[in-house]
């Protein structure tokens, strides 16, 4: 009963979709605010109904109730309590779902907090959101339906995929989904602001702290996924330019363009038809990016041609949201009125450069991503777009974008004198040069790729110090005043020097484990020694091992530095019982200066076993960067200025004292 | 009945809370410039805070606060909405809530399925006896032996249930964990024997024979069992031996014996073999290779002469699906293979001509059937 409670709780969070879909527009059209008003509550009812579906499959999962089609084929009884709550989202019906009620939880969380929001606006935003949730519960229900019942009921699932049973793993897709899914809040506001034809600094001010939550999800989202694929697949990468990494980053490139141009229109009404645009490609490529993971498309063309059904719903999907959105935007962008003007040299030259990079990057990723599914659906090559392109592309494009970040926070609005922010910026030039050449010198024969990425690295973060202690005064005022300062300073302002210093510490540890990585294969019997980088292994032996839901060997490693035992690291290959599917877990050995990262092959023929070691320098540093980028973001968000409040009273004319942003 | 009243309740709130908040909502005071003016205000705001921290020079937060004031006085003029604000309570919003259990009914109708009861595993697993759930109760003696592997009445449950699931190799496993535990007996060991042979699509292995002799060898007189060392002693290509068994096997029957039919067809069916003067070496039980695990059980239950029909039947289908798919070289092998098997040494050599001529330009198909021909012994 609890299950048929739970998919009659998701039809009927599809039929308030409809109804806040219509409601909402209509009672905007109307100014009506009863329909408003309930257009508002059809928004949190919808998340409410969502939930309840989405945690009544959870407890199908918790409990083994194999009478759910979707519990019996991706669960079982021995996993442990945490992968079968990961489970639910482990799989295409279950993930939809969350993808759906992370959608109507932004929406109730604009019907919630967005107070500020003038009504017809608010209604408008909901309306469109409406829609999207719309459109995707239909395909949940129809195509993709969770709650399918089994009769009689197995008694065993199938188990979750073993490779998707790690805690990275398991919540990857939550923080993923809500950065994907935030940005339909941006095309929400976008095409509410093309219906109203007003676009202007407060609409950019209402629509940021949105676009600047889904970015953060989605830089911490990207990140954990890139960690589960570098300690979890064994190869130790921790990028691949695979399709489905792709369709995450396309999104968070113009995302991370769109939350730089809305500054824009926010501080100067500039640029706003631009970034109007920003916001429907950013979805639009998030649909994207769901179409090509969850149509089957990406295994292969022809998986696609077996369940057309989803490929196509999601295409028609795509088809209506961003062909109706381009061409709302055609018809009535002419008419929005254009912004404020200024010169190449400004704070505004420096973002539309950024934007301009930023689209490009994506666009290149876009063709690499896209061109061999079309080639092969046109005349069936088949061919693969790989590393050599991205970093042909990709990177030409990024580095000279890299070197701007540290200029753009220091010029002014409207216009700015290079001489000016040059004679502010050259120590820390000199001080970033310094260190790449320093690099270079210290590896002598090494890649001079690796110390121009040091020393790109280097600039950005002491940049974005340099900036927040020219902000504090440190030097000019005296340490407590440059205290208060600090403690005042607008945390918007934090997080940018956050996110563009954490931004610099990733990439030199791109850098660095694309660089200057060693590795060493070798097959290995008890007893035996191996050299990596300055350390040496030592295999001690293996040891059979059982788990919960899996049985395997564990193998010992010594690990030493000048003779001296530093650690000992722990490798398994493990398979796991439904499935008898191998994977391996790697042993890490993490400081600063890099990774030593150790993984278990296949049993070799002499009776020994094969060995992957590698020492990848400085590769705590991706996510250590990626972890403060985040920081800078949820800094960002509690910024003081995204909760002005809603005016109370508009009796008093336009300039009388009586304030209403002070809730 | 519950389930529907729920159904019906939750229906009911989701309108409920919808038509409440309609009624409930008033025409907001606040026009749509006020938001505005709120935003540019507090921009104002921020300006005089960075100001006074020194944030930004006095000349830039001039020019600033230029512009935000020009966008502060241009919402006095814009023209405020042309609609006015109505509230119309509540009735459009109930009427239009009224629409939800429209859209959600057909569609909970067509993919729920409100009669199917949750079966959480736990509770399933407890009342597993008095609900007569066959696979629940295995399923929980499983659970059990996993801890106490050492418990032969939990292996003696579970070797007749694999049994009637059909789960042979299950069923083998079982029967040895009984045979290690001390139930070494002549019927265990024969059992396990059959369990694997039914395992391996009625092919005896090497297990199976060396149980069957096993048990043989504890019991010389129990009929199964010497049933079965003949079979393995035909598929063997011994069948002077195999001849013999029977034979003593059928001497040693009572008249009113169930198996004196099964014995006497492979007996036949020996003597056929002998008459076309090959000695398959794979001539089995079920003789077809690769029949379902459902064919070889229904064969089980068969009569002798029921199971020659059966036999028939699968080759007849083989021969079928060749003409609709003559290019399945290997599906033609099998066919002449199985001809043989049934004695019918004319319908083999017809199908090998029939694949000779249609593979006349394949010579690594040809030069394959040519050798099988020669093992066979086909003209």
């Amino acid at each position: 009963m609890i299950v048929e409670i739970g998919h009659f709780a998701l039809v009927l969070a599809l039929a308030v979709a409809a109804y806040q879909f219509a409601v909402n527009l209509y009672g905007a059209h109307r100014n009506d605010a009863g329909l408003m008003a309930a257009g508002r509550m059809a928004a949190l009812t919808q998340a409410v109904l969502i939930g309840l579906a989405f945690f009544v499959l959870m407890h199908a999962y918790v409990v083994s109730d194999f009478s759910v089609e979707n519990v019996f084929r991706n669960s079982h009884s021995a996993k442990p309590l945490l992968y079968k709550v990961s489970g639910v989202w482990g799989n295409h019906e279950g993930s939809m779902l969350l993808w759906v009620f992370i959608l109507a939880l932004f929406g109730g969380a604009v019907a919630l907090f967005g107070r500020n929001l003038p009504p017809q606006l608010k209604a408008r935003v909901l309306g469109v959101q409406g829609s999207v949730g719309l459109a995707f519960l239909l395909f949940v229900v129809l195509t993709s339906n969770p709650f399918t019942r089994l009769s009689p009921a197995p008694i065993e699932g199938q188990g979750l995929n073993p490779i998707l049973q790690d805690p990275a793993l398991a919540f990857h897709p939550p923080f993923l989904y809500s950065g994907y899914v935030g940005l339909s809040v941006a095309f929400a506001f976008a095409v509410a602001a093309l219906i109203e034809g007003k676009v202007d600094a407060a609409w950019a001010r209402w629509v940021r702290p949105w676009t600047l939550a889904s970015w953060t999800f989605l830089t911490i989202g990207i990140a954990m996924g890139s960690w589960w694929a570098y300690y979890e697949l064994g190869w130790g990468g921790f990028w691949f330019w695979d399709p489905v990494e792709n369709a995450s980053l396309m999104p968070w490139l113009v995302a991370t363009a769109l939350i730089h141009s809305a500054i824009v229109v926010e501080k100067r009404n500039a640029l706003k038809i631009w970034t109007l645009l920003l916001s429907i490609f950013a979805f639009s490529l998030s649909l994207l990016g769901t179409f090509l993971v969850r149509s089957g498309i990406l295994t292969s063309v022809h998986a696609f041609a077996v369940d057309p059904d989803r490929g196509f719903f999601i295409l028609a999907i795509l088809t209506v949201f961003i062909g109706g959105s381009l061409t709302l935007f055609a018809i009535r962008a002419p008419r929005l009125k254009a912004g404020g003007l200024f010169a190449p040299v400004s704070r505004e030259g420096a973002l539309v450069v950024n934007n301009l990079i930023l689209c490009a990057a994506a666009a290149a990723v876009f063709v690499g991503t896209l061109y061999p599914l079309a080639l092969e659906t046109l005349n069936g090559a088949k061919i693969t777009v790989g590393a050599p392109y991205f970093n042909l592309t990709f990177g030409p494009l990024m580095i000279p974008l890299l070197l701007l970040v540290p200029l753009g926070p220091m010029l002014t609005w409207k216009r700015a004198s290079l001489t000016a922010v040059g004679r502010r910026l050259w120590l820390v030039a000199v001080m970033a040069l310094a260190i790449g050449l320093a690099v270079l010198v210290m590896t002598v024969r090494g890649p001079w790729f690796a110390a121009l990425g040091v020393g790109v690295g280097a600039w950005l973060i002491l940049g974005a110090l340099w900036e927040l202690s020219e902000r504090l005064g440190a030097g000019r005022v005296p340490l407590a005043a440059a205290w208060a300062r600090f403690r005042g300073l607008p945390r918007a302002a934090m997080g940018m020097t956050l996110a563009h210093a954490g931004l610099g510490l990733a990439l030199i540890g791109i850098f660095g484990v694309s660089f200057w990585r060693v590795e060493n294969i070798v097959a290995m019997k008890p007893g035996d020694v191996a050299s990596i980088g300055a350390y040496t292994v030592t295999f001690i032996g293996e040891t059979p091992l059982k788990g919960p839901n899996y049985t395997g060997v564990s193998g010992k490693f010594d690990l030493k530095r000048d003779g001296a035992l530093v650690t000992t690291l722990v490798s398994e290959k493990r398979e796991f019982k439904p499935r008898g599917m191998p994977t391996t877990e790697v042993g890490l050995y993490q400081t600063v200066a890099g990774d030593v990262y150790l993984a278990m092959g296949d049993a070799a023929m002499n009776g020994g076993r094969s060995v992957r070691m590698y020492y990848n320098p400085l590769a705590s540093f991706i996510w250590w960067g990626a972890a403060i980028m985040f920081l800078g973001g949820l800094l960002s968000l509690t910024d003081r200025r995204f909760r002005v409040g809603a005016p109370r009273r508009a009796a008093a004319p336009a300039f009388s004292a009586s304030e209403g942003s002070a809730a | 009945m519950l389930l529907l009243l729920t159904f019906v309740l939750m229906s009911l709130a989701v309108i409920g809370i919808l038509a409440v908040a309609a009624r409930r909502s008033t025409t907001s005071t606040a026009r749509a410039v006020d938001y505005d003016r709120a935003v540019f205000r507090d921009q104002l705001e921020e300006l005089q805070r960075d100001e006074a921290r020194g944030v930004i020079s006095p000349a830039e937060a001039e020019a600033a606060r230029n512009e935000v004031s020009r966008r502060l006085i241009d919402t006095a003029d814009r023209q405020e909405s042309t609609i006015p604000a109505v509230n119309n309570p509540a009735r459009v919003a109930l009427l239009a809530a009224l629409v939800i259990p429209v859209i959600a009914t057909p569609l909970y109708l067509r993919y729920g399925a409100p009669h199917e009861p949750d079966v959480p595993l736990a509770a399933r697993l407890d009342q597993a006896m008095a609900n007569q759930d066959f696979p629940a109760l295995i399923a929980r003696v499983e659970k059990r032996i996993e801890e106490t592997p050492d418990d032969v009445k939990g292996w003696e449950i579970l070797s007749s249930a694999y049994m009637k699931l059909d789960r042979y190799g299950d069923a083998a496993r079982a029967f040895a964990n009984r045979i290690k535990l001390g139930q070494n007996t002549a019927d265990n060991l024969t059992d396990m024997g059959e369990a694997l042979t039914l395992d391996n699509g009625g092919q005896i292995t090497p297990d199976a024979a060396q149980a069957f002799a096993d048990a043989v060898k504890i019991d010389p007189k129990l009929p199964k069992a010497r049933f079965f060392v003949a079979l393995a002693a035909m598929q063997a290509g011994k069948l002077d031996e195999a001849e013999q068994s029977l034979t003593a096997l059928m001497n040693d029957s009572p008249a009113d014996a169930p198996w004196r039919g099964a014995v006497q067809d492979q007996l036949d069916r020996l003597k056929q073999v002998k008459a076309a003067g090959a000695a398959p070496p794979m001539a089995g039980m079920g003789g077809m290779p690769g029949p379902t695990q459902e064919q070889v059980d229904a064969a089980q239950n068969m009569s002798a002469g029921d199971r020659q029909a059966m036999i028939r039947t699968m080759v007849d289908r083989l021969a079928e699906k060749l003409k609709a798919n003559p290019d399945d070289a290997e599906g033609w092998q099998r066919l002449i293979k199985a001809h043989m098997v049934l004695g019918d040494a004319t319908a083999a050599s017809e199908a090998l001509k029939t694949a000779r001529d249609h593979f006349k330009d394949k010579p690594e198909t040809i030069t394959a059937l040519t050798a099988l021909a020669k093992e066979l012994n086909i003209p």
